[in-house]
Order: C-alpha cells, then structure tokens, then sequence
C-alpha cells in the first residue's frame, strides 16, 4: 500500500496513511499529474459505463468521471 | 490486450509484484528505457479511492530501486507494439525526465488559512461594493506575502511547481522536488515557516513519485 503521508506537521503522522489532507495530494496527483501518453485514455468509474476519452480535451481531475 | 501503463523507469529496474487486480506486472524495454505495465484486464480502471491508492503503492515500490516517472492514471495502450513506440517516440524526454528525477522525492506543501483569519471579502459591518474590493486587495497582499514567505523552500529542492492558489479553500499550494537526503532538512524549514505565520497552516505530505515533474522545465 502507499507510503507517502503527511509529513508535516508531526502530529497528523498518527492513523493510518489514507487521512483526507492525504487523499487530496495523491487525487491531485495521479489524476492531473503524470506522463500523458498521446492517444486514448480509457476510464471507467463506479456509477457510469466505460468511455473513450481523446486526449485532445481536457480531463478534470475530479474523482468523478461525468459521462459525455 | 490492452495494458495499463504505471510508470516509465530506467530498464534496469527491479519489477515485482502485481498492480491492480492482481495483474502481474512487467517491464518492456526499449534501449535505456522501460515502461512498467501490466494487463488492464476487459475493462479500465475503476477510479475509486481504494484503486488509486493500490496504483499509488505499485509507483512506490518502483522507486524504492530506481528513478521512475509515474504515468498518470488510467493510461491504457492497446498493446506491447503500442507501449514500444511510446518509449522510442519519447525516448530523449522521457531519459531527460528519469535523470531529473533520479535520487528525489516530491514533496506537496499545502496553506491554508487558519479559521480566524478567514474571508477577507466580506466583513461583518461594511457590505459596500468598496469594502469587497479593499477585501479583495488585502487578500492578493497577504497571498503575495505567503508566497514571498515560501520563497526559501525552493532553495532545498532541485524544481519547485508553484506556489499557486488551486483550491478555493487553500490559501496557496506547491510542489517540490526534494534530494532524499535533503528531504529532513526542507521538512524542517516548513516547520520553521509556519511558526512565524500565525495566520497560515502549512501541511506537507509525501514522499511521492515526481508526477508534477514528468514534463520538461517545471513551471
């Protein structure tokens, strides 16, 4: 599982590594950030049906993928 | 079959282990490179929480033997072909990224307002139109001050993305890429910074793959 946490301050270190301070850093993260590959990005969520998403839009970084 | 792309690495570097649902995952090597991938199974990612987080874990364990560029989630190639021209289109980017990288963490830093300092727009007596735009004004001065304040982490890094304003909430939020040996020392520069800043609560999370710094000059 990940180990990246809060760093500062010292006293968030306590509990367990998936703290909301550092669920917004990794959503930040891993949906904006990155290597972009050139040419289609499947997504899927929990609630809404596979979609081809062209890398020529932009994509939110939303946890949430709004169906087209 | 389609892959999930997790992140490109140097082709010396150690892959184990199994990525999301179990899927085994694999190095294909194209001269100095490798992209680590795995089977993205008959349909993509779901991207709840809990998947983004096993993805996260996945990039981790990459970096613990070598540099490695985290691909953003939910990068999926049809095929092995698809994953080698990838690597030799992008080869000189992709080896400039991974030795920009190699040996540093990034750092995300995060400023928020404390509670008493608050909305500087709306005030509790004055809702004239020239009271908001006083607000507005006393609000960029202390936003160019926290930044101003902030200033000094850059030296502990070797990149810095930000600081910008993101969130509505958050004051200010930055980036860093840190030299894991410098990783201790910026930490407690943060804590230095935030003591003097009454009005400002700094939070900084990591140690994360360098997404912010996968694209060439950081901003």
């Amino acid at each position: 599982m990940s180990a990246a946490r809060a760093l500062y301050p010292p006293s968030r270190q306590r509990g367990s590594s998936a703290q909301p301070v550092t669920l917004v850093d990794l959503i930040d993260r891993v949906l904006a950030g990155g290597v972009v590959v050139h040419g289609q990005i499947t997504l899927a969520a929990a609630d809404i049906d596979l979609v081809d998403v062209d890398l020529s839009l932009l994509i939110a970084a939303t946890v949430k993928v709004a169906a087209r | 079959m389609t892959l999930l792309v997790y992140a490109v690495t140097g082709r010396d570097a150690v892959v184990t282990g199994t990525g999301l649902a179990g899927q085994a995952l694999r190095s294909v090597k194209v001269g100095p490179l490798a992209a680590v991938v795995a089977a993205a199974g008959c349909s993509a990612p779901e991207q709840s929480v809990a998947t983004l987080i096993e993805y996260e874990g996945a990039i981790e364990r990459l970096m613990e033997s070598g540099a490695a560029l985290p691909m953003r989630f939910g990068s999926v190639l049809p095929d092995e072909h698809a994953v080698r021209e990838m690597l030799e289109r992008r080869r000189e980017d992709l080896v400039a990224g991974l030795d920009r990288v190699r040996g540093s963490v990034e750092l995300a830093l995060r400023a928020q307002w404390t509670q008493s300092s608050g909305d500087l727009t709306t005030s509790a007596g004055d809702r004239s139109g020239a009271a908001y735009l006083r607000g507005r004004l006393e609000e960029e001065n202390r936003t160019r001050r926290l930044a101003h304040a902030l200033s000094p982490l850059a030296d502990f890094a070797q990149a810095t993305h930000g600081p910008a304003q993101l969130r509505p909430r958050d004051a200010l939020q930055a980036a860093y890429l840190v030299d894991r040996e410098h990783v201790d020392a910026f930490l407690a520069r943060v804590g230095a910074i935030d003591r003097v800043l009454p009005d400002v609560d700094l939070v900084c999370t990591g140690p994360w793959p360098p997404y912010s710094f996968t694209a060439g000059a950081p901003v």
